[in-house]
Parts: C-alpha cells; sequence; structure tokens
C-alpha cells in the first residue's frame, strides 16, 4: 500500500469510527504519525505477549473495521500504546480481571488494570498517564448476585 | 427448535448488547458453546469468538454436551433449560429461554436489567437500522 493509499484508508476508518476529525484532509504528516502509532501497538503487543499479531493491525482494522471501532476511536485519543493493546485484547475476548485507579488532585493518576486472555495468561497494564484513565469509560458495567462484574470494551457514539 | 418463554428489552438494539450478553454468560456457563450463524460453532472462552459487535443473534448453550444434546436431539425435557437464544431487533434485544422461572430464565431476567443499564453506551456501536436509514 503508497502511502497516499494508506492515509486514504485511515481516513476512511477514522470517519467511520466517528473520528474523522483527527486526520484532516491532506494532512500526510498526521496520517504517518497515526501509522507510526499502528506499528508502535503492533511492537508492544509482542513484547507483552511475546508472540506477533496474528496479522498486521492496519489490515485487521480494514478487515474488522466495524467490530475494532473502540480501537480505532483510541488512536484519535492520547491513549499509550500499552493501553491500546488492552483495548485490543479486551476486544478480542480478554476478561477483566481487576481494575484499580488512584487519583490525587494534581498529585496522582495512577491505573492498573490486569487482564485474562484466552488461554490463561494473564497481563498486567499500568500507566500514570492521566488520559489513560480514559479506558475507564468504556467498559460495560454490570452486576450478577449484587457483585461487580466489568465486561468488554464499547465505542463512544459515532456523531 | 426452541420454545418456551420470550424475554426482552424495548428499543433498538445492536450486535453490542449480544456482546455484552455473551461476556456476561461467560462469567457463569464458563464451558459454554456459542453458535452464532454463519460461524463455526465456538467455546465461550475461545480467543476466536469476540468481538461479537456485527451478530445479530446468537444461541449460547450451557456446555459441551448441551450443544452436542441439541445438534443430535433438538429440545428434549433434558436439554430444555440448557440454551439461551438472544438476537437483535429495530425495536427490542429479543431472549428465548424454556421457562422464565427456570434456572436460564432468572440469568436472563438479571441479565436484562444489565443491558438496560448499559444502553448509554452500548448504543455508541453502529447506528440502529432507524438511525443508518
Amino acid at each position: 500500500m503508497t502511502q497516499g493509499e494508506q492515509t486514504r484508508t485511515l481516513r476512511q476508518l477514522f470517519d467511520t469510527a466517528g473520528v474523522g476529525w483527527a486526520l484532516r484532509e491532506g494532512a500526510d504528516a498526521e496520517a504517518r504519525r497515526y501509522l507510526q502509532e499502528i506499528q508502535a501497538v503492533e511492537a508492544e503487543y509482542e513484547r507483552l505477549l511475546s508472540e506477533p499479531m496474528s496479522s498486521p493491525l492496519l489490515d485487521q482494522l480494514v478487515e474488522e473495521g466495524e467490530a475494532l471501532t473502540p480501537l480505532i476511536q483510541a488512536f484519535a485519543s492520547t491513549t499509550s500504546a500499552s493501553i491500546r493493546v488492552m483495548i485490543y485484547c479486551i476486544l478480542k475476548g480478554a476478561e477483566i480481571r481487576r481494575v484499580r485507579y488512584d487519583y490525587e488532585l494534581e498529585r496522582r493518576s495512577q491505573l492498573i488494570i490486569d487482564i485474562e486472555l484466552s488461554d490463561n495468561r494473564t497481563l498486567r497494564f499500568e500507566s500514570e498517564d492521566l488520559w489513560d484513565a480514559e479506558v475507564l469509560r468504556h467498559f460495560g458495567m454490570t452486576k450478577r448476585g449484587g457483585r461487580p462484574i466489568l465486561e468488554g470494551y464499547y465505542a463512544f457514539r459515532r456523531g | 427448535m426452541m420454545g418456551g418463554d420470550d424475554l426482552w428489552v424495548e428499543g433498538a438494539s445492536d450486535g453490542a448488547e449480544i456482546d455484552l450478553t455473551v461476556r456476561w454468560l461467560r462469567t457463569i456457563w464458563r464451558d459454554a458453546m456459542v453458535e452464532v450463524p454463519g460461524r463455526p460453532v465456538l467455546p465461550i472462552r475461545s480467543g476466536r469468538l469476540f468481538p461479537l459487535t456485527h451478530a445479530a443473534e446468537a444461541f449460547i448453550y450451557r456446555d459441551p454436551a448441551s450443544f452436542e444434546s441439541w445438534r443430535r436431539d433438538g429440545l428434549t425435557a433434558g436439554n430444555a433449560d440448557a440454551v439461551i437464544w438472544v438476537s437483535s431487533h429495530e425495536d427490542a434485544l429479543s431472549f428465548v429461554v424454556n421457562d422464565r422461572n427456570s434456572s436460564s430464565g432468572k440469568l436472563v431476567s438479571e441479565l436484562l436489567e444489565n443491558i438496560e443499564r448499559n444502553r448509554w453506551l452500548l448504543r455508541g456501536i453502529t447506528p440502529s437500522p432507524r438511525e443508518a436509514a
């Protein structure tokens, strides 16, 4: 795929996910940055899971764009590559096992999330960047027998 | 062929609600099998099952034996309470269970309240058919 094709592909993905504003017409430099961020998520995934993604992430976003809409939206936010890997894993079926968030005015934003993959491996994601705490707004929040269950990761309404 | 009781949440629904439904049931029916038309039947904890935000319906069988029983014999007295059918419609998210007072019926009743409470978020996944038209 040429740079121009990749830019058009990205714009289409962002438009469909309701975040087209994040990639302006003709903004090739922005497109290159997003492509680098997509590659950074691939690299972080391989680092954390000790295996590469099943296929290039850009290809997955194209082929499963609707299903991966929450992840496309995450590229328009300022979440880190590590947190985007977490989003990807949850969308692909990982279970949210534990969430801890510690915030103190002008002092601290500390997020720790443990997830369990389908092969029973547990991964921990930690961040002290406030922007990563944005993910807390996307979890499905449920109860069973009065006990809390966080399940799934869902997109914001598209404008 | 399933019969039994219909349970539903009124209002436009979409695959996100089916996705949340199956994930929620996964916390209880840990060995369930999930059948989505047009896709292979998969264990509920398979790494290839999710996301289900595109599914229009799903059959969730309590365990592999229940799935095999339904596949082989269809509805019997022994497997009637071992499957939940969920489907997404323009005007409702609908469930079919054997009996609303059975164990699966009670599970769905609890699930319905959870779905309603998450609608503010879940309806953000895809436009409803009305909105898309």
